[in-house]
């Protein structure tokens, strides 16, 4: 196998750099090779090279082979002047670049260019050509909005490019080329804001971009993980979007955007915890509605984290807190009920957690059926069979229904894993038990940081002027001037410019 | 023996001086649970001038101690110690800090205990003691920046509580329960502030977190810019613990009298027990405790990585960490033994640990800075 480290430097002979070629991709159905003679005596070869379905076999056709037989067809071609006639032939080709060594050529190669070897020419003329299957721009469906544009990235690098270029119209827009995969090289493009980007933050996305040593690359969640502070990821600090606002947004906020090829998700960083809450429509709407649905987010997080715990403490340890009226009911609900209220919780937690992940993977023409089997099993059977009462179908329901209202899948992860241990630390301990596993949570929440800057910012630490935009308000545009950054004139997301001018390196 | 360690400060551990405030703030926990029943047993109706007092008290302490600090802008406690009374009498008085701050921990661990048995009657207290300290030790090794940024977080979940629990009990006061005062005199009203001094002189640990307030720039008169930035500081977080302290104070006076806050096993609980919004806001005492908790085990936590921190120093290492789950351990069967039941916990800490506390926290930095303050006399004269 070649490697970036075991390069080759190709031959003058064009049979070897053929089967040297050939050694590295193997004997390939889905390999095109086309070979030429070239001049008006045929006296030297080439060969054409491409990989079916990658590259765009018509335009290999009529931008490469075409130009370069016509116009060596009459031509006085020989050994020494071959490659100025190719050269020449491929001029109105965009894209064309010569590679001397074995390793480039065969990654241009992979990823669809077309390779022209010249007999007597101990390089190789790679022109793109590349066209893999695409999928059409569409909406993204996990973070769909009310209002708002409505096109998401797809797996294509340049289109996901492109998507951040129609927003993002500024000059010092930068796009950098990097590959990781040792085994699989993949290219991965960082975009950013070079007047607004943290210089220290960008380098060390780079750095720990470029010290990947890995196989393969085969998706942004992947290297998310890879590149993340956290040794242990249980919050993310990595925030992942398919939408193009949300990723121009945050690249005019001075963020860095990683965009990985074959992947149709933007990885932004640096984030802070509450960005995971908000939504790219907060900036569409009216600012006193979106103050008021980021409390009843943040509300949801916490209910989502916290309701089936704190349930089985009342009922267990503290009936007192209780209403004297719903503390009756409660009781007259759980007569019959086989199990303490922390195994009733369970139960159905872990019943909701298994329709969920079998909804994922149900063909959906039979998606339905499972579904009313499930509330059957969850609504009915097992209050009918004394398992669970009533009471705790409508909080494990509030559960369910407040994950899904946090706008990120992401950050309702750490709910869905937090809410167990919670609620075995509430069975055992009650709220005692619960205060004491959330004091940890908060701490290891306000621990982390995300490319060096604090997790919980701009809360705490606290920063003010900060909370103008904040996930517990949203000013309206007259008072955005307050911000630190008042001379930026695209208004929204001025926010949290200041962040780029802070180091965090000892606070 | 090396009897001054290495810095302690790892470069970091930085704190802001809000987050410092922050900390400072917290230390109302405690105290509000037992340290009423006392003033009241003492001061009777005047229990509530004798509050007002304590503020007076705690201003002293806060000018003491930010006037020593301040001398060593960069040092720490155990750090600056050995350099005004010499390396082995200062590994000495840091020990008597150490063995201070060991039981500063486990009374704050008791206490927790003794407030959850009032709602967990039937679990074992030695269970509670060992998962607070646990849960205390784990955060601690994250560092006081994260306890800084608690504490802020806390803070004003704190204020917000406290603000509901005096609207919820202000129709509940009866200004009669206040008079006559000063019935006995001053004297009961001045002995009676001795208890809330221990509360007060918690601003020990500005001379371990003021340190890592960065000085910018790095300027000459650091030590000025120090004492003002100590002063701001310790003023407004011992300011907040005194403004929680004395509305409870007033709170429980107003509702109960004086005599039936005196018999009140505690008050701080009774209080959210009077809370009732209409109907269905009854009975918050539990409410409370999630309150309180997060407060103490904040306090905790900062007691924990002081006493961490001077260990450390005088066993020479670098890093505070290693010793915070032996020194929690440790701490364990000091909190156990340090009462049998709760009222003995509540005489011992408004009883021999107030005096405890006023000697190493009051007079031995008072101690410290006379003799700093004249060995720089004497050294400036020759």
């Amino acid at each position: 196998m070649v490697h970036r480290r075991t390069d080759k430097r190709l031959s003058k002979d064009l049979d070897e750099n053929c089967r040297l070629l050939e050694s590295v991709i193997g004997d390939t159905p889905d390999l095109i090779r086309r070979r030429l003679r070239l001049g008006s005596r045929g006296s030297v070869e080439a060969e054409v090279i491409a990989l079916a379905g990658l590259s765009d076999s018509a335009f290999v056709s009529e931008h490469v082979i075409l130009p370069i037989l016509a116009r060596t067809a009459d031509a006085p071609v020989t050994r020494a002047n071959a490659y100025a006639y190719v050269v020449a032939a491929l001029s109105a080709a965009t894209d064309v670049v010569e590679e001397e060594f074995l390793f480039p050529v065969v990654q241009q190669l992979l990823r669809g260019s077309t390779v022209v070897l010249v007999d007597g020419l101990g390089r190789a003329v790679i022109v793109s050509t590349g066209a893999p299957p695409e999928r059409a721009v569409a909406e993204p469906e996990s973070e769909a909005l009310v209002r708002g544009p409505r096109d998401g990235f797809n797996e294509s690098l340049t289109t996901s490019v492109a998507l951040i270029r129609r927003r993002v119209k500024a000059a010092d827009l930068r796009v950098e080329e990097l590959t990781v995969g040792e085994l699989s090289p993949t290219l991965v493009n960082l975009c950013y804001l070079k007047s607004r980007v943290d210089p220290d933050v960008l380098q060390d996305v780079r750095e720990r971009i470029r010290a990947l040593r890995v196989d393969s690359l085969l998706d942004t969640g992947e290297l998310a993980e890879y590149i993340s502070d956290q040794r242990y990821p249980l919050f993310p600090t990595i925030l992942l979007t398919e939408r193009p606002d949300r990723t121009a947004a945050g690249i005019m906020e001075g963020k860095v955007a990683v965009l990985v090829d074959g992947s149709p998700v933007a990885l932004l960083a640096p984030n802070s915890f509450w960005d995971f809450l908000m939504s790219p429509d907060d900036y569409y709407q009216n600012p006193f509605l979106i103050t008021f649905l980021r409390w009843v987010r943040l509300v949801a997080f916490l209910v989502a984290m916290l309701a089936p715990a704190l349930y089985i403490a009342g009922t267990t340890f503290h009936q007192e807190m209780i209403p004297t009226t719903l503390a009756l009911r409660i009781a007259a609900g759980r007569e019959g009920t086989a199990f303490p209220a922390v195994v009733e919780a369970l139960i159905l937690e872990v019943q909701f957690e298994l329709l969920r992940e079998a909804g994922l993977r149900i063909p959906r023409k039979i998606g339905t059926a499972v579904s009313i089997v499930g509330v059957l099993v969850i609504g009915q059977a097992l209050v009918a069979a004394g398992v669970v009462s009533p009471i705790m179908i409508t909080v494990v329901g509030a559960t369910a229904v407040a994950s899904f209202a946090v706008p990120i899948f992401a950050a309702a992860t750490p709910t869905r894993l937090l809410r167990f241990p919670l609620m075995v630390l509430a069975g055992t301990f009650g709220i005692y038990g619960i205060v004491l596993g959330t004091f940890l949570i908060v701490a290891h929440v306000t621990a982390l940081k995300s490319f060096g800057r604090p997790y919980l910012l701009p809360v705490a630490p606290l920063r003010w002027r900060d909370l103008l935009d904040s996930p517990l308000y949203r000013a309206p545009r007259s008072l955005e001037s307050q911000t630190e950054s008042g001379s930026f004139p695209a208004g929204h997301f001025r926010r949290r410019s200041s962040w780029r001018r802070k180091r965090w390196s000892t606070q | 023996m090396t009897l001054v360690g290495p810095p302690q400060k790892p470069s970091s551990e930085a704190l802001s001086a809000r987050e410092v405030t922050a900390i400072l703030g917290m230390m109302y926990s405690a105290p509000i649970i037992y340290t009423p029943i006392r003033m009241f047993e003492v001061a009777s109706t005047s229990a509530w001038i004798a509050g007002l007092l304590s503020g007076v008290v705690g201003a002293g302490t806060v000018y003491i101690w930010t006037r020593l600090s301040a001398s060593f802008p960069r040092q720490t406690l155990p750090e600056f110690v050995p350099r005004i009374v010499g390396p082995y009498v200062g590994w000495a008085v840091n020990l008597m800090f150490l063995t201070y701050f060991v039981y500063e921990v486990a009374i704050s661990t008791r206490m927790i205990s003794e407030v959850v048995l009032q709602v967990l009657p039937e679990t074992p207290i030695g269970v509670i003691m060992a998962m607070s300290l646990v849960t205390g030790a784990l955060v601690t090794r994250l560092g006081p920046e994260v306890l800084g940024r608690m504490a802020t977080i806390h803070l004003g979940i704190a204020l917000t509580g406290f603000l509901f629990m005096v609207v919820a009990l202000a129709p509940l006061v009866q200004l009669r329960n206040f008079q006559p005062f000063l019935v006995g005199g001053w004297f009961p009203v001045l002995q009676a502030t001795t208890p809330p001094a221990s509360l007060f002189s918690h601003i020990t640990l500005i001379s371990f977190l003021l340190p890592l307030v960065p000085l910018d720039p790095p300027d000459e008169n650091a030590v000025q810019t120090r004492f003002r930035q100590g002063m701001k500081v310790g003023m407004i977080g011992i300011g907040i613990s005194w403004l929680l302290f004395f509305l409870l104070l007033v709170l429980a006076q107003g509702v109960f009298s004086a005599d039936e806050t005196a018999r009140l096993a505690i008050p701080a609980f009774s209080l959210a027990r009077a809370i009732d919004f209409g109907v269905f806001f009854e009975r918050v005492e539990v409410s409370l405790l999630a309150l309180w908790l997060p407060a103490v085990l904040i306090k905790t936590c900062t007691f924990l990585y002081v006493a961490s921190l001077t260990l450390g120093h005088l066993a020479a290492t670098p890093s505070y960490r290693r010793y915070v789950l032996p020194l929690a351990g440790m701490t364990l069967p000091a909190a156990y033994t340090l009462a049998s039941n709760l009222p003995e916990l509540i005489r011992l800490v408004n009883g021999a640990w107030v005096i405890i506390a006023i000697g190493v926290k009051v007079l031995l930095p008072l101690l410290l800075l006379i003799l700093h303050l004249v060995r720089g006399r004497v050294s400036s004269a020759f």
